[in-house]
């Protein structure tokens, strides 16, 4: 069998993939505010406790975490490859 | 089984047959060595087998409990995994060298004095620096020797904590440490332990010596170096607030690095220290669910890490190189290869039903119950860093991307092999967590969680879907280029060119004007001495020798003129004799 063709099919059918994706992203919102938490007057306990708490929390730390070190590689830590010599 | 046989013998001890074996007798015999330490380690009852007093200190080779034996368990399955990747390897030396390597760490896990840590410290220091050099590029050289080096400046460390700890205490025993009574000594066994856990600011040589190994060494250097100290670290310094910071430091530290790194190794060899950061904290916290929470991890980190490993390696064979910029579009000719990475991929970064999901949540939930909300929240911003740059990155600039032209084939059979069936495990592991449970020290509190929560369950999955989102939207950005990254290894790397730059210098012109010195001077004298000894020697020392000699061999010579062989003859001389005698008693 050629282990290829499945991944050459999901490839050839990217754009459906991605609206499955979406639809994914929203169900895992719905999930997250009908599911039952802790009742807790603790702030942070709360706080996760919010419907699509972490979805924001993963979006931003993805985009903060690429941008910081992106920024911080360009301007600070890339070197040449033969830096070292 | 009422006695123990410890695993690493058969590491140790059945190195040596490696080099008189041949062909399919002697991968058969590599791979039955891993197989019966397996065997020894499961059926091992827990108890102190092989006390030894030693120059008044007492050595314990052996001391089995539920800590050592979950570690001895996942060692030993791993160099299993380790020598079927490695099967395709010729040489002998390279499998020595692994061998010694496991057994060093199974030393160190079963050893109950600080003696025989440090014995086996050392030898797995060394064993291992032999997999950095096998490779036999010069940057594998010199990475090698700054590997070396820094290990052994570990191990001074703790050499140093050991004696000054044994001094205040007078016990090698290798127990656990109460914080409130550690001071200087217990710290300097806490930095060298430290040093090998690649805790930041010791961090620097995992990123600088991994990626330059053999293919198949990283994949045994990934999984045993560090895991062995977090073992140490679990029996000797749980609850170390610390340890607690400074592996949460290091889960975000290790990620960082990761997102910006071009090199696929260097990329994971940041996700051990990341990863090692989660089994830092979970021992810093101290809590039984945490202290749990870093052996799972440690088991699940050292199978789904080797197969990350094995993944990037079986690129790096097939192609010529592990850099992301000169890769992309493999997934035609290693589509594997591919899915097994991804396996690794989705384990390491928590997806429901594979490994990480139901181990590092354990550390986490820890942190949570133990009321370190930040530490949680920190954890979880580095496993958004984690599915970024090893479950999404890596693999989409590897084997998707641009078409780099590359037409490589799959790795060898045995390599395949190897990644299956890690792969399996991981899965294993996430479908039927209870295998791994089983295995952890603290039973009541294991048997007590539960990863597949809904509140969990929520968390990780809206975490990874949006993580996902942000890597496509900021993909461009992403796009690797041939650079390195500074690190702490820039101190005593350019810190040595400067010291060699003035050694150059200063140090070289004076030793070499004490040369000429020593051979104009020095060297004269010393010739003069040694002619004036030499004739000493011939005319003192000989002639006194020579002539005792000489008068030996004339006494013998009257000696012999009594010896007549008559009996008649010796009766009268004996008689001679003894009226002599009987004549100096009478008249004294």
């Amino acid at each position: 069998m050629n282990w290829a063709n499945p991944i050459q099919y999901l490839r050839d059918h990217l754009k459906a993939l991605k609206w499955i994706l979406y639809l994914v992203m929203a169900a895992a919102i719905v999930f997250s505010a009908v599911i039952p938490h802790h009742e807790s007057h603790d702030f942070f306990m709360k706080m996760i406790g919010f419907p699509a708490f972490w979805s924001v929390f993963g979006l931003i730390g993805c985009i903060l975490l690429i941008r910081i070190m992106k920024g911080l590689a360009h301007t600070v830590l890339e070197k040449k490859e033969d830096y070292y010599g | 089984m009422d006695k123990f046989i410890h695993p690493a013998l058969f590491f140790i001890l059945g190195a040596f047959l490696i080099p008189v074996l041949k062909g399919r007798i002697k991968q058969i015999y590599l791979l039955l060595m891993p197989a019966i330490a397996f065997y020894f380690v499961i059926t091992a009852n827990i108890g102190v087998y092989g006390e030894i007093n030693y120059l008044g200190f007492s050595v314990i080779l052996g001391r089995v409990d539920r800590l050592s034996l979950v570690f001895a368990h996942v060692f030993t399955l791993m160099a299993f995994i380790g020598v079927i990747y490695g099967l395709h390897v010729k040489e002998d030396a390279q499998h020595i060298a692994s061998y010694f390597y496991v057994g060093g760490a199974l030393g160190v896990v079963f050893a109950g004095d600080y003696l025989t840590v440090f014995i086996f410290w050392e030898m797995m220091a060394v064993a291992s620096t032999f997999l950095i050099w096998f490779r036999r590029e010069p940057a594998s050289i010199k990475a090698g020797f700054r590997y070396l080096l820094m290990h052994i400046f570990g191990g001074l460390l703790l050499l140093g904590g050991i004696f000054l700890h044994y001094q205040k205490t007078g016990s090698m025993a290798f127990v656990l440490i109460p914080q409130a009574g550690a001071g200087l000594a217990e710290y300097l066994i806490l930095a060298g332990f430290a040093l090998n856990a690649a805790v930041f600011p010791l961090h620097a040589w995992l990123p600088d010596a991994y990626p330059e190994a053999t293919v198949t060494g990283a994949v045994f250097m990934c999984a045993f170096t560090t895991k062995t100290a977090v073992y140490v670290l679990a029996r000797a310094f749980p609850g170390f607030e610390v340890l607690a910071i400074m592996g949460t430091a290091m889960t975000i530290y290790g990620v960082c690095y990761a997102t910006i790194e071009n090199d696929m190794r260097r990329i994971l060899s940041y996700h051990i220290i990341s990863q090692v950061g989660y089994m830092v904290a979970g021992v810093g916290i101290g809590t039984e669910l945490a202290l749990n929470g870093a052996c799972a991890h440690a088991y699940a980190h050292i199978l789904y890490k080797a197969l990350l490993f094995m993944g990037a390696g079986s690129v790096l064979m097939m192609t010529g190189t592990s850099k992301l910029n000169q890769l992309g579009g493999l997934y035609k000719y290693m589509p594997l290869t591919l899915i097994f990475y991804v396996v690794g991929g989705i384990s390491i970064s928590g997806f429901p039903l594979f490994s990480g999901f139901v181990s590092k949540s354990m550390i986490v939930a820890g942190a949570e119950h133990a009321h370190h909300p930040v530490l949680m929240l920190l954890m979880l911003l580095a496993s958004v860093g984690t599915f970024l740059s090893v479950g999404l990155k890596l693999p989409y600039f590897a084997w998707f991307g641009k078409d780099s032209g590359l037409r490589p084939k799959e790795p060898p059979k045995n390599m395949l092999w190897a990644m299956g069936i890690t792969s399996f495990l991981c899965f294993l592991i996430g479908v039927y967590p209870k295998v791994l449970y089983d295995l952890l020290p603290f039973k009541e509190a294991a048997a007590e969680y539960h990863p597949y929560a809904l509140p969990h369950l929520s968390e990780t999955v809206q975490i990874l879907l949006f993580t996902g989102l942000g890597f496509f939207l900021l993909l461009k950005r992403l796009t690797p280029a041939a650079h390195i990254n500074l690190d702490f290894d820039w101190f005593y790397r350019k810190l040595m060119d400067g010291f060699m730059w003035f050694d150059n210098r200063f140090i070289q012109s004076f030793d070499f004007g004490w040369g000429e010195l020593y051979r104009s001077l020095g060297l004269k004298a010393t010739m003069a001495f040694a002619g004036f000894f030499a004739r000493f020697d011939r005319w003192g020392i000989d002639g006194v020798i020579d002539n005792v000699a000489y008068g030996t061999q004339g006494l013998g010579d009257q000696v012999r003129k009594v010896q007549t062989g008559n009996i008649q003859n010796y009766i009268a001389v004996a008689l001679l004799v003894i009226f002599v005698i009987i004549g100096v008693f009478w008249f004294l």
